[in-house]
């Protein structure tokens, strides 16, 4: 081959190319944090959703509140506020049995709790203090409110989960409720998430805690919490367990041995390889998710592998929902991680179950997959059409002088940078001085993704559902009871908000909700299954867990759009304390239904 | 002690330990650190690469004929590299940029045997600039805190920048570092000196300092050339780094060895016109 290296032509094509590369990378693809690439892109129709629509009604409902910066156990790390910062719990419940959902906010330390009751879907007001409610956070931080019957009495009770010791409060006639943290026996541990279900088939609810961080006394998890470059799978964080319910107390399941100590967000329920026995799922961050089947005798196997392959995962699970999204009869898995290019490049995941009881992720196919820095997420049909959509939350931390994009620096980009550091260096390094003006993963906008012929598009713009908050707790409530799912967001240092669904559906789709009470009296059910199909052909299986996803306690009764079509044959309901299945007629649709236990 | 003896006289090729410490550090991170390459990227990634090589190595004429398998070692040497500094999900990923590497070796090239720029990071800079940042990273960040590869990866990068004679380029780099973080960063305690320096001795710190700008074929020779070459490329890595720049050790090296490029064409022309002028 002729030597082409002294032509001239060669040598100027060489420079220019060079530089003009160059060019390119600075003005056109910046290798720098950048929030508009942290979303799908897919090019869509914009008008057929245009009915579509969100409206933050908060302050016309008389609903104020804004989290403050929080460590939870974290507290010798005051000053890294930005990057250890905890959001609030919501609970929506049906505290005073009006038929109007109330919504519970955990706050923080040394701060009252706020509870919102529901005036008809007109307005709220603040009432924690007469329910017994306000004063709760004392010594430790909250973590999460979790509602059920645990003494077999018909009436709601408390599970009130603190990064340090927990509160067990029981219902009353007269709607206050009565400290009973003696059931736990002792028991302290930090956990993000909280769960329960009937896993042992005695007709009682068992918790699960899905521990973040170590449990005092067990480790310091904070070394390890670097957020970039994930170290697989951790053994730092928190050990899981399963509190089984003595009836006048909980024990500690040793025989459940959920052996990692990942840095677990919260345990999701459902019956995954459909025995009729409640199973579990754990996103993890900075580690595999997991998921363990229940036997039934306190015993749990790990399938994770088998049924979602550990290759697939995101390494920074957030979250977890158990949602049939196609209607096929089989539940399927969305996990949310984070995904932000180039420091963390791991999609959200679309489980899809199949007749096998495995799962093949689909969230690339179906335009799911990104959401940036990715926590809450529930599917719920916004629009009545009679297929599920999902809402997704989205955004970290960002220090309290930075009021707009563009401003302070990235501490993603420092994150990544002190994340190069060896280990021994890295011990003397303490980060107090350098969280001024910083933020990660801030002033991004949530995602609202809608589904059409089975393919989801992200309308969050078009639906008004694109503040710009940092938020991570999500939790669904139909507070005007009008069939149109609203949903509460919330965050670390954000406002909550109470997003109205102000959707204009057609005149020809319908819905259906119900509600439910066992022979106990109990309207919150944990493990409870509805069955039933339409005339469209698509089938409709739920199970009930109002606690799956992340920090939100959901809407307890069940919503279902259902399109144009209408329900056909019998409705088959799973009570879980009796196992008893029952077949209901003469339902309503557009209207809630109450389902009772016969 | 025999090749102690060749290594203290400079007889062995400093390639060797280049391509030792890449392949070394794969397998023992595969072993030990879960380093998260498929056997499927490590097998394209090598075919493609070793391919790549063997057609440009039949195509030109470079090489003698009887240097075959030092090219191939060449070649499993760069893609080597490149399973230890870039992270991708996708499978086809890393036979993708090894056979990028190799090509450039071959078609970017100075006059004589030289190629221009270095070959991995030749490939990082183009995955960087023209495909999705969701695509790949640029940290072996499965191992890049621990204490061994450290040890490893400096073991057989002073031994390669002995024997390649570009030592001047490792040290001038270490001060210019060190002067530009002074220059630029508000060093006032020990956590601003760790942010600043810190990053300069994890393993892919030490991956740059020793294996990437020292490359005895694109640093001058010169050692006061070498020291102007180091300075240049920390000045513009702290810059870029100050300015929170992503990737800016590749970035900073790319630049400056096209800007050297560029100034030995420019040396080069003065030299032909003081001839025909003569």
């Amino acid at each position: 081959m002729k030597d082409y290296t002294k032509n001239l032509y060669y040598r100027l094509a060489v420079l220019i190319c060079g530089f003009a590369s160059m060019a390119y990378l600075f003005l056109m693809n910046p290798p720098r944090d950048r929030r508009d690439n942290v979303y799908e892109t897919k090019e869509f129709n914009h008008k057929q959703f245009g009915n579509v629509h969100f409206k933050d009604v908060s302050a016309e409902l008389g609903i104020d509140f804004q989290q403050i910066k929080t460590t939870g156990p974290l507290r010798a790390h005051d000053g890294d506020l930005l990057v250890i910062a905890f959001s609030p719990s919501v609970s929506v419940i049906d505290i005073n049995n009006d038929g109007y959902m109330d919504i519970f906010v955990t706050t923080a330390r040394s701060r009252s709790n706020l509870l919102f009751i529901n005036h008809k879907g007109t307005s709220f007001t603040e009432e924690a203090a007469q329910y017994g409610l306000s004063d709760l956070n004392q010594k430790d931080d909250p973590s999460y409110a979790f509602w059920g019957d645990f003494n077999d009495d018909g009436l709601l009770d408390l599970v009130y989960a603190r990064y340090g010791c927990h509160g067990f409060f029981t219902g009353t006639k007269n709607n206050k409720l009565a400290d009973h943290s003696e059931w736990f026996n002792g028991y302290c541990s930090n956990p993000n998430g909280l769960n329960a279900a009937d896993f042992y088939k005695r007709g009682k609810l068992d918790l699960i805690f899905a521990n973040f961080l170590a449990a005092p006394g067990e480790s310091d998890s904070s070394n390890d919490l670097w957020m970039t470059n994930t170290r697989y799978d951790n053994k730092s964080g928190g050990k899981n367990h399963l509190l089984k319910n003595e009836g006048s107390g909980f024990s500690v399941e040793k025989r459940a041995h959920f052996l990692t100590r990942s840095y677990s967000h919260n345990a999701g329920i459902a019956d995954i390889n459909m025995d009729g026995l409640p199973d579990i799922f754990f996103s993890n961050d900075y580690a595999h998710d997991e998921m363990f089947l229940n036997n039934g005798e306190g015993r749990f196997s790990d399938l994770t592998d088998q049924y979602i392959p550990k290759v697939l995962h995101g390494l920074s699970g957030m979250n977890t929902e158990f949602f049939d999204y196609d209607s096929d009869g089989m539940i399927d898995l969305y996990v949310t991680n984070i995904f932000k290019p180039p420091f963390n490049r791991h999609f959200n995941l679309l489980w899809k179950k199949s007749e096998d009881n495995t799962y093949k992720n689909v969230s690339n196919d179906l335009g799911v997959a990104k959401c940036g820095f990715s926590w809450g997420a529930k599917f719920a049909d916004i629009n009545n059409d009679g297929e599920a959509d999902l809402f997704v939350m989205n955004g970290r931390s960002r220090s309290n002088n930075l009021v707009k994009y563009g401003e302070g620096k990235s501490m993603w980009y420092e994150r990544n940078e002190v994340s190069q550091i060896p280990r021994f260096i890295r011990k003397l390094y303490k980060p107090h001085d350098t969280i001024k003006g910083r933020y990660i993963s801030a002033f991004e906008r949530k995602c609202l993704f809608i589904q059409k012929d089975g393919k989801f598009f992200d309308i969050a713009e078009d639906a008004g559902f694109d503040d710009r908050e940092e938020n991570r707790t999500l939790a669904l409530i139909d507070y005007d009871n009008d069939g149109l799912m609203d949903a509460i967001s919330a965050g670390p240092i954000s406002k909550l908000k109470v997003l109205h669904n102000t959707t204009k559906t057609e005149s020809d789709f319908h819905w259906i909700g119900f509600s439910f009470k066992d022979k106990r009296g109990n309207s919150v059910h944990h493990g409870l299954k509805i069955k039933f199909l339409l005339s469209n052909g698509k089938k409709i299986v739920r199970e009930l867990y109002p606690a799956n996803g992340y920090k939100g306690f959901n809407d307890p009764r069940l919503h279902i759009g259902l399109g144009k079509a209408q329900i056909s044959g019998p409705i088959e309901v799973f009570w879980p304390f009796s196992r008893v299945t029952q077949i209901i007629k003469n339902v309503q649709p557009d209207q809630y239904n109450l389902v009772t236990e016969k | 002690m025999n090749i102690f003896n060749k290594i203290i006289k400079r007889e062995i090729n400093g390639r060797w330990f280049l391509g030792g410490s890449h392949i070394t550090l794969v397998i023992i991170s595969i072993l030990f650190f879960n380093l998260q390459r498929t056997a499927l990227q490590i097998g394209f990634g090598l075919l493609c690469g070793l391919l790549t090589e063997f057609i440009f190595y039949k195509l030109t004429d470079k090489y003698g004929e009887h240097q075959v398998w030092d090219r191939l070692f060449s070649a499993f040497t760069e893609v080597a590299g490149l399973l230890v500094l870039l992270k991708s999900h996708i499978w086809w990923f890393y036979g993708m940029t090894g056979a990028l590497t190799v090509a450039a070796k071959y078609l970017l090239r100075k006059t004589g045997k030289t190629h221009i720029f270095n070959p991995t990071n030749f490939a990082i800079m183009m995955s960087l600039t023209f495909l999705p940042l969701h695509w790949f990273g640029a940290w072996p960040d499965e191992f890049m805190r621990d204490w061994y590869p450290m040890l490893h990866i400096t073991l057989f990068g002073v031994i390669a920048v002995w024997l390649g004679r570009t030592m001047t380029v490792s040290l001038a780099y270490i001060v210019g570092v060190i002067f530009f973080c002074y220059l630029f960063f508000p060093i006032n305690d020990l956590t601003s000196l760790i942010y600043a320096l810190g990053p300069e001795f994890g393993s892919i710190g030490l991956i740059y300092l020793w294996l990437m700008i020292t490359d005895p074929k694109t640093a001058p020779r010169e050692h006061k050339q070498q020291i102007v070459y180091a300075f240049a490329i920390a000045f513009l890595h702290i810059f870029l780094r100050y300015h929170q720049y992503l990737y800016s050790r590749y970035i900073a090296l790319f630049i400056v060895t096209l800007l050297y490029y560029g100034i030995s064409l420019y040396s080069e022309a003065a030299e032909a016109k003081a001839k025909y002028s003569f």
